[in-house]
């Protein structure tokens, strides 16, 4: 099974107007973070993609999904 | 400069240190192989560095201190990915040292000190340049 995770992270941040440092320090984690989830490099765990969510002001499933 | 730049930064630096480790490692056995014979001197500062290098790459340091916010930063998720994804490239690079060095000893026998010092040396020098190049990369 070759599953992908999607997100739509970089459109979300922008939409709200925060640069990856800003979102990185709204959820404490480091800007290197958020980078490699918007390139997809690097899977979130579950809290993470919730803190993310919370802090764009989305519901979680409208920002990562699998790929079909 | 706020607390996510600061540890951008020091991330930096223990990047450029853990290169400059992964350099001076291989250097050491050499010299050490290459000599006339080990000094307790050099092996002790060899072990010093080992175990520097090795305790900087788990996150043990960051359990047993008081982390403040930029050394939590230092170890998030991401961090702690790497430090798997380079413990893994440091296992593999032990196994194929220790199997080369093992043949290589069939010819030209090999102190078990010796076999030690490259078998580590590899899996450190691997393990080392894996997390500095990855998390060099996470922060482009």
């Amino acid at each position: 099974m070759n599953e992908t995770l999607c997100n739509d992270l970089k459109a979300a941040r922008e939409a709200v107007g925060l640069t990856q440092g800003g979102l990185a320090e709204a959820i404490g984690v480091s800007r290197k973070t958020i980078n490699t989830v918007e390139n997809g490099v690097f899977q979130p765990s579950t809290l993470l993609a919730l803190k993310l969510a919370r802090a764009l002001g989305r519901p979680v499933e409208s920002l990562f999904w699998i790929a079909d | 400069m706020n607390l996510v730049e600061k540890a951008e930064q020091r991330s930096r630096l223990r990047a450029a240190l853990f290169y400059a480790l992964a350099t001076i490692l291989p250097l050491m056995t050499i010299l050490a192989l290459a000599g006339p014979g080990e000094s307790t001197t050099r092996l002790l500062l060899w072990l010093l560095i080992i175990g520097l290098a090795a305790l900087n790459l788990s996150s043990l340091p960051f359990r047993w201190s008081r982390c403040g916010p930029v050394s939590r930063l230092m170890n998030d998720e991401t961090t702690k990915d790497h430090r798997r994804s380079s413990f893994a490239a440091g296992f593999w690079a032990m196994i194929l040292s220790a199997a080369t060095t093992m043949v290589v000893a069939t010819f030209q026998p090999l102190g078990a000190a010796a076999l030690g010092r490259i078998t580590i040396t590899a899996g450190l020098t691997a393990a080392l340049i894996a997390f500095a190049t990855l998390e060099l990369r996470a922060s482009r």
